[in-house]
């Protein structure tokens, strides 16, 4: 089987030869006094087509078109082309027509949702290690639900039992919104314990006010305070797994759709002879 | 201690199906039933479960994933006794983000749409379209301007058809030429020059090709699509000029080895590879016969610094080094030498005839002065102007042969036409015809004065003169000089010309009396400053004395006759004129050139044209390689132009006695090409092709926007 490494190095390569071959084909063209935005138009738009096959070919699993894990390659190294392509298409210049630059716009949009959604699928799924146990992200309210149900059960019981009123009002004042749904979005995005600190140091505050009998409760709490964090973490960066495709599918498709329309006004405004 | 949350064995763990297109209202809540929405997303929830009936007891088939089997078991009628609340079910992550992408993608198609076919958006529309900014040479035209495409009445649904069908609906390179029409004929051709010609050319290049490497790339080329041209060999103006690229940028920009992938040299650069200069810079003779060499020793001679840029100035635009004015430079040594040697031209003259001889045949040609009677003390020929003149006459065609018949008998000489006695009788009808041509020249002149000269011109040379070259022609010939002239010469000329054209006898008296005679004639004397004069002492004659350098009225015979010597009669002037010994002195120093000119072509004529001026600017022609010399005077004159040491003075005369500007010895030593490359390189003062080189050859004036 092969490797991560080796399999990137390979990719790699290809699209290096790639670029020197288009490179090469490239500059014959524009030296042989032909628009060379022509021959980098088209690939570039039929590469797009391509990789814009991929949601298609997500949706056919049934169809016998390679599996998945290498249209994703192909997803990657060809995005990764195409933005060599964009570079020479636009000649290197910031485009100034109001439909250039939106095309411009609408392309580096996608591209820039590719990068970070491949960047994400790379160090999310690692960093969901760290923290916490595995979950299935459809599942995480259901989760949250339990651990609310939890802890207003210590609270009862720390009432009924102790008539402890640093838990209660702990509980109105900071747990009760906490444990009411996911929190703390950016913080944990930016790997951030702060939140969680700062709720335990507030709980571990009225430590010396209490009983022993409050202090087991309280400990209790701790943990699903500890828990419960744990658990917007996933919720945090799964959310993020998921919803970066919410930009660039929909910029693909506008994309595709003004590249048509470029090509329209290309070939119908093109000086012929 | 932290609390374990997912479980994942089999009863416990329910099957998630995130691909579903609705999920349970209750899930957000943290409460999904575990049935779930139907496809069309319908709540189907009614009980946790559906009891099981074993003999005639129920059992709860809760299953354990969702709590295992509940404590109050099944109603006694087999119903679960748990219900669960119906749901608003919602859509899943995956459906909500096809809709987004449906809406976004609408969105877009929607606004494409709206600018596109959306009525009173015309404006919005072009800006929306348009790639970029024009060039601000460009910046006046519309879009329609250049392509056809924008035309108004060309809808949008046009724009597609047109993509589609790739109809041509613009053949947008005929639209540049509406400017610039003054590329001419074969402006899309390349370098603007017939397709015969650049053959030519490149044959002599190909014949003169030495061996050399050519680049990797531009070998590489060789096997690519080849440049885009159509059957005719025409490029479109876009293949070189990218517009819409904003308002600073540069039309004309062109890659090096884009220029080499038609050419049959290609080279690496100018220092490597680019052939050496052949003939540079001199291609043809100077205009103005100066010898650089001979001069530097008159300057000596006289103590004086021979300094280039004495003579010689920058022009306004830098490019060329002119030739100072006359007055500014030759003036101090030769204007007095043009002055002092000036000669008469001889415009009009009464020639000699034979009058008792023609008076014996019966053919009376009326008043002829005495002096003019075959006397001996007097000269008078036919001058080429008067024939020239003669040739307007509307009776000319009546008389045409009798020129060369007269010429024969001498018309032209002197003396030629003293003797008639052994002339018979058709060649004494001739001279009689010809005297009378005479004498209507004269009429004609004293009638009606510069109007006659021009007409008569007109009609001998061809086309219509202007006013300007008209009034050189003339010289400001007094009319009061002709008539004074008739007066004298042939007082009755008046009526004997109206006689003889009512069909008449045409002379009115033979009194004898009337005849002038000569007297002494101190005329001449008093026209120092030059003009017209009346000679009556050895040939009666009007007579033009130039005034000076750069006459008018001998340039501009000398123009007229030059342009039209391919006819016998200007070819005659011409020759008179253009000696260097003629009145003015003129082609001492302004050499002849002979060039086949549009007019004269079709009859295979060549003409002639005096180099009045130096070389000048001439911001109309654009020749393949062009030099701006004012960037390289910091470099002085002599390091491109340096003297030769072994100049031969008889063969620099020699070749300007010939009529051949292209053959000729320059006082010069040619430039080499690594003179240029030694600051021309790529990492100093640039060496690209365009520094030195035209695309668009020819002679064209640029395209100037016209104004409403």
């Amino acid at each position: 089987m092969i490797t991560l490494a080796s399999r990137c190095r390979r990719n790699i390569a290809i699209i290096v030869l790639a670029a020197i071959l288009g490179g090469l084909v490239y500059t014959i063209y524009s030296l042989s006094l032909r628009h060379t935005s022509f021959i980098s138009g088209w690939t570039l738009f039929l590469i797009m087509l391509a990789l814009a096959l991929y949601n298609a070919r997500k949706k056919l699993p049934f169809m016998p078109w390679a599996n998945s894990s290498t249209w994703l390659q192909f997803h990657i190294y060809a995005g990764f082309f195409t933005f060599v392509l964009f570079l020479f298409h636009v000649k290197f210049r910031v485009p100034n027509g109001t439909l250039e630059a939106t095309l411009a716009f609408l392309y580096l949009g996608v591209f820039g949702s590719g990068i970070v959604g491949l960047l994400i699928s790379r160090s999310i799924p690692r960093r969901l290690t760290t923290r916490g146990e595995e979950i299935i992200f459809e599942r995480i309210p259901v989760f949250q639900r339990r651990l609310r149900e939890a802890l207003e059960q210590l609270v009862s019981r720390a009432l009924k039992e102790t008539r402890s009123l640093p838990i209660a009002e702990l509980y109105a004042k900071r747990l009760l919104p906490f444990f009411a749904g996911p929190r703390h979005f950016w913080w944990h995005l930016v790997q951030s314990n702060r939140p969680r600190y700062a709720l335990l140091n507030e709980l571990e505050a009225f430590n010396r006010y209490m009983t022993p009998e409050e202090q087991e409760i309280a400990a209790q709490i701790a943990a699903l305070i500890t828990t419960k964090d744990d658990l917007d973490y996933h919720y945090v960066h799964q959310a993020v797994l998921k919803y970066w495709l919410f930009i660039h599918i929909p910029l693909t498709y506008s994309l595709l759709l003004f590249s048509l329309l470029h090509g329209v006004m290309v070939y119908a405004f093109i000086g012929r002879i | 201690m932290k609390q374990q949350l997912q479980e994942f064995d089999f009863d416990k763990s329910p099957y998630e199906r995130p691909g579903q297109k609705w999920v349970c209202g209750w899930a957000a809540k943290g409460q999904p039933c575990r049935i779930s929405p139907d496809p069309k997303g319908r709540c189907r929830a009614t009980y946790e479960c559906t009891p099981i009936q074993r003999g005639d007891r129920w059992y709860c088939a809760r299953p354990s994933s969702s709590g295992g089997n509940c404590e109050a078991g099944p109603l006694p009628d087999g119903t679960c006794c748990n219900p669960i609340p119906r749901c608003q079910p919602v859509r899943s992550i995956r459906v909500k983000r096809g809709i987004v992408t449906r809406v976004v993608f609408a969105f877009t198609f929607g606004m494409i749409l709206l600018l596109l076919g959306g009525t009173n958006l015309e404006d919005w529309r072009h800006a929306f379209i348009l790639p970029g900014l024009l060039t601000a040479q460009h910046a006046v035209l519309d879009c329609a301007s250049c392509h056809i495409a924008a035309e108004e009445g060309k809808e949008p649904t046009r724009w597609l058809y047109d993509a589609v069908m790739m109809s041509g609906a613009g053949i947008d390179s005929q639209q540049c030429l509406k400017c610039h029409s003054t590329l001419g004929e074969h402006a899309m051709k390349v370098h603007g020059r017939p397709l015969e010609e650049m053959t030519q050319i490149t044959e002599r290049i190909k014949q003169k090709q030495t061996k050399r490497k050519t680049p990797l790339l531009l070998s590489l080329v060789a096997l690519g699509p080849g440049v885009p041209q159509n059957e005719n060999g025409e490029l479109i103006c876009a293949t070189c000029h990218h517009e819409h690229k904003g308002q600073d940028a540069d039309l004309a920009e062109m890659d090096d080895r884009r220029c080499q992938t038609c050419h049959t040299n290609k080279f690496a650069s100018f220092v490597n590879g680019h052939p050496e200069f052949s003939n540079y810079p001199y291609q043809r003779r100077t205009r103005i016969i100066f010898n650089h060499n001979s001069h530097t020793g008159y300057f000596g001679q006289k103590d004086r610094e021979f300094a280039c840029l004495d003579c010689h100035t920058p022009a306004a635009d830098g490019q060329q080094i002119l030739s100072s004015s006359f007055e500014e430079t030759c003036a101090s040594c030769h204007a007095e030498q043009i002055e002092a040697g000036q000669k008469d031209v001889e415009f009009l003259t009464l020639p000699v005839l034979h009058i008792e001889e023609l008076n014996a045949r019966e053919l009376p040609i009326g008043q002829w002065p005495a002096d003019a009677d075959s006397d001996e003390e007097y000269e008078g020929a036919l001058t080429p102007f008067m024939v020239l003149l003669m040739s307007g006459d509307p009776e000319y065609p009546n008389f045409a042969e009798d020129l060369e018949i007269c010429s024969d008998l001498g018309l032209f000489d002197e003396l030629g036409l003293f003797d008639l006695s052994d002339a018979d009788d058709e060649e004494l009808m001739a001279v009689e015809r010809i005297a009378w041509g005479v004498k209507r020249l004269l009429h004609d002149l004293a009638t009606r004065g510069h109007e006659a000269l021009r007409e008569r011109l007109e009609k001998g040379v061809g086309p219509p003169l202007d006013r300007r070259e008209w009034v050189a022609l003339t010289g400001q010939l007094s009319v009061d000089s002709v008539r004074a002239a008739q007066q004298k010469w042939m007082p009755k000329l008046m009526d004997e010309v109206v006689n003889r054209a009512g069909g008449r006898k045409g002379v009115v008296s033979d009194d004898e009396d009337d005849l002038f005679e000569a007297e002494d004639d101190d005329t001449k004397e008093l026209v120092s400053a030059g003009g017209w004069y009346r000679q009556d002492l050895d040939s009666l004659s009007l007579r033009y004395r130039p005034t000076g350098h750069a006459d008018a009225f001998l340039q501009g015979w000398l123009n007229l006759t030059g342009r039209f010597y391919g006819t016998d009669y200007a070819a005659e002037i011409f020759t008179n004129l253009s000696d260097s010994q003629a009145p003015g002195l003129c082609t001492k120093c302004h050499s002849i050139d002979a060039l086949v000119t549009e007019v004269v072509a079709a009859e295979g004529n060549q003409s002639r044209r005096i180099n009045w001026f130096a070389a000048r600017p001439a911001p109309n022609v654009h020749k393949f390689t062009y030099f701006v010399h004012a960037p390289h005077l910091v470099k002085g004159c002599q390091t491109c132009h340096s003297t030769k040491t072994d100049f031969n003075n008889r063969e620099f005369k020699t070749v300007f006695e010939k009529t051949d500007p292209t053959v000729f010895v320059s006082n010069f030593e040619l430039i080499a090409k690594e003179t240029c490359a030694e600051c021309h390189t790529a990492k100093k003062a640039k060496s690209n092709c365009l520094n030195c080189h035209n695309y668009h050859i020819g002679e064209f004036a640029m395209a100037r926007y016209e104004s409403h």
